[in-house]
């Protein structure tokens, strides 16, 4: 409990960077404890906000001429409620701007589309027709236009395009699917996985799709020597310096051989500047302790392995991976997929 | 301090830009939520009173001679007190209406009601069990206030302020997750 506050404070106050608050904003996503813990702080503040707002105009209040001026305007506006219906609408649609409510419209007007043009008993029949064993498409068609999908995506994901598509790219996935009928769309997917199935994906191009630095957070407190230090090793890590951060890492661990998090970030930096021997030993120092990181540690040891060619060792921490429910649960099951194991 | 000021908010209204009324639910509706609450309000009931209020009031607006008297959220929060004020006497006109009217016993569920006040009052004892100096910090905080500016009203440095507040918020986020009438709150999942 309270663990994520500082972090929490940092991302509301504006002390996190554009990539870190990123990462906050997708973490608030997929982390229940995270999300619980930052409703009940915007909460507490704003209830705090309207407690001392409601103090603080009391003595106003007590002024009889607001009072009596606003029960006229409220016996005019009951009067005659109509009068005001452009302004009401003004108001209802500019409050209505949560993501969640627009979102609960479309839905609404979608089901209404639906209910009227009977497109359940459409759909429902395609469906079926998917998930029956003597289907009208082929296993093998169905494989390769599910693996199309899933690499289409991955590949988005990846190449950091926004998930809200440029205008640019919408347009142009909507006319190729309007203008390509799904036959000749299939037709593709069968090219990449003719590729797929024929060539395993090398070890090279699985690391260059899959890395990406880890994102460090910190809090911009002040405390004791290390805890400065480390502070200070974490901002030139997130700034890019990662030979002055890598030898920040290397005397904090020298001072505390035990310092997990000096090791982990220690093996990033090492991995940024190439160093992958050193980067394996110091994140297998951090995997061994089954600790914090643990779970990161193997990724990055894993990642590490493709790019120096050691498959089998690869395969162990992705294999470790793919069974243990989490952010790198799917990545890891796709990437064993592409090693052919 | 503070993103608008009274006279932009005005100007804002009567031109109908949709930015100042969000602003204004984001800044104004928590204040509004209490006074609801307190006489067992719900959420809708507190969102419904805050477009109400806004909408009469945007109305005076519009008027060219409209001149605003006293703080802009001082004549927001009363007229919605006024209409909140209103809407209990028609309920309890219907409720006595329909205890005369019918045989069985209609039973309504408070739960949410009641867990809104309790939630509040839990939020504001706790505000007063901190220690003074993050009360004092704290409410000029919610007041708009920078760190700067708190430092200064208060004659602390400025690290200090940052720190301070940082702690202070752990502290009443940590009580608060920890009171065992929260945790019954956040169980029943009315909140």
């Amino acid at each position: 409990m309270g663990s994520f506050i500082k972090y929490i404070i940092d991302y509301t106050e504006g002390n996190l960077s554009e990539s870190e608050r990123k990462v906050f904003e997708d973490e608030l996503l997929h982390n229940s404890e995270l999300k619980q813990e930052y409703d009940t702080f915007i909460y507490v503040n704003k209830t705090m906000q309207g407690n001392v707002d409601i103090n603080s105009i009391e003595p106003e209040l007590e002024n009889i001429k607001i009072d009596e001026e606003s029960k006229k305007l409220i016996e005019k506006y009951q009067k005659n409620p109509l009068k005001y219906d452009s302004i009401r609408d003004f108001v209802k649609s500019a409050t209505l701007n949560s993501n969640e409510e627009r979102i609960n419209i479309e839905v609404n007007q979608i089901n209404e589309e639906i209910r009227e043009k009977n497109i359940d008993t459409i759909t429902k029949k395609w469906v079926d027709e998917w998930n029956s064993d003597h289907p009208s498409i082929e296993i093998n068609e169905k494989n390769k236009i599910r693996n199309f999908v899933t690499s289409s995506l991955e590949v988005d994901q990846n190449s950091n395009i926004s998930k809200h598509n440029t205008p640019a790219i919408t347009w142009y996935k909507s006319t190729v699917f309007k203008i390509v009928g799904f036959s000749v769309a299939a037709s593709i997917a069968i090219l990449f996985v003719l590729q797929t199935l024929i060539l395993p994906t090398d070890p090279n191009e699985l690391f260059e799709t899959n890395y990406k630095p880890y994102q460090a957070i910190t809090t911009i407190t002040r405390g004791n020597e290390t805890e400065m230090m480390n502070n200070q090793a974490l901002m030139n890590y997130r700034q890019g310096n990662y030979e002055i951060a890598a030898l920040e890492f290397d005397l904090l661990v020298s001072k505390d051989p035990q310092d997990i998090a000096a090791l982990f970030f220690g093996g990033l930096s090492n991995i940024e500047l190439g160093n992958y021997t050193k980067a394996i030993d110091l994140l297998s120092k951090v995997k061994a302790k089954n600790l914090d990181y643990t779970i990161e540690a193997r990724w990055y040891i894993g990642l590490i392995s493709l790019k120096t060619g050691d498959v089998e060792g690869a395969y162990q921490e992705f294999e470790a991976l793919s069974k243990n429910p989490g952010f790198y649960q799917k990545t890891s099951k796709n990437i064993l997929r592409k090693l052919k194991r | 301090m503070g993103e608008f000021t009274d006279q932009e908010i005005i100007e804002c209204l009567r031109s109908r830009q949709s930015h100042v009324v969000r602003y204004l639910s984001d800044r104004y509706l928590p204040m509004i939520r209490l006074l609801i609450y307190k006489a067992g309000g719900t959420p809708e009931d507190a969102k419904d009173i805050f477009q109400d209020g806004l909408i009469i009031m945007i109305e005076k607006i519009d008027s060219n001679d409209f001149v605003l008297t006293c703080k802009f959220k001082t004549f927001l929060y009363s007229v919605c007190r006024n209409l909140w004020l209103s809407v209990l006497e028609k309920r309890r006109a219907a409720a006595n209406y329909l205890n005369r009217k019918l045989d069985e016993e209609i039973t309504i569920d408070f739960a949410e009601e009641y867990d809104n006040k309790v939630y509040q009052d839990l939020i504001v004892n706790i505000y007063e069990s901190l220690d003074p100096v993050c009360q004092q910090i704290l409410k000029l905080y919610w007041e708009e206030y920078s760190p700067k500016e708190i430092a200064e009203k208060l004659g602390y440095t400025y690290g200090y302020v940052r720190k301070k507040k940082s702690e202070c918020q752990q502290e009443f986020i940590n009580k608060l997750q920890n009171h065992p009438d929260y945790r019954l709150i956040k169980k029943t999942e009315t909140i």
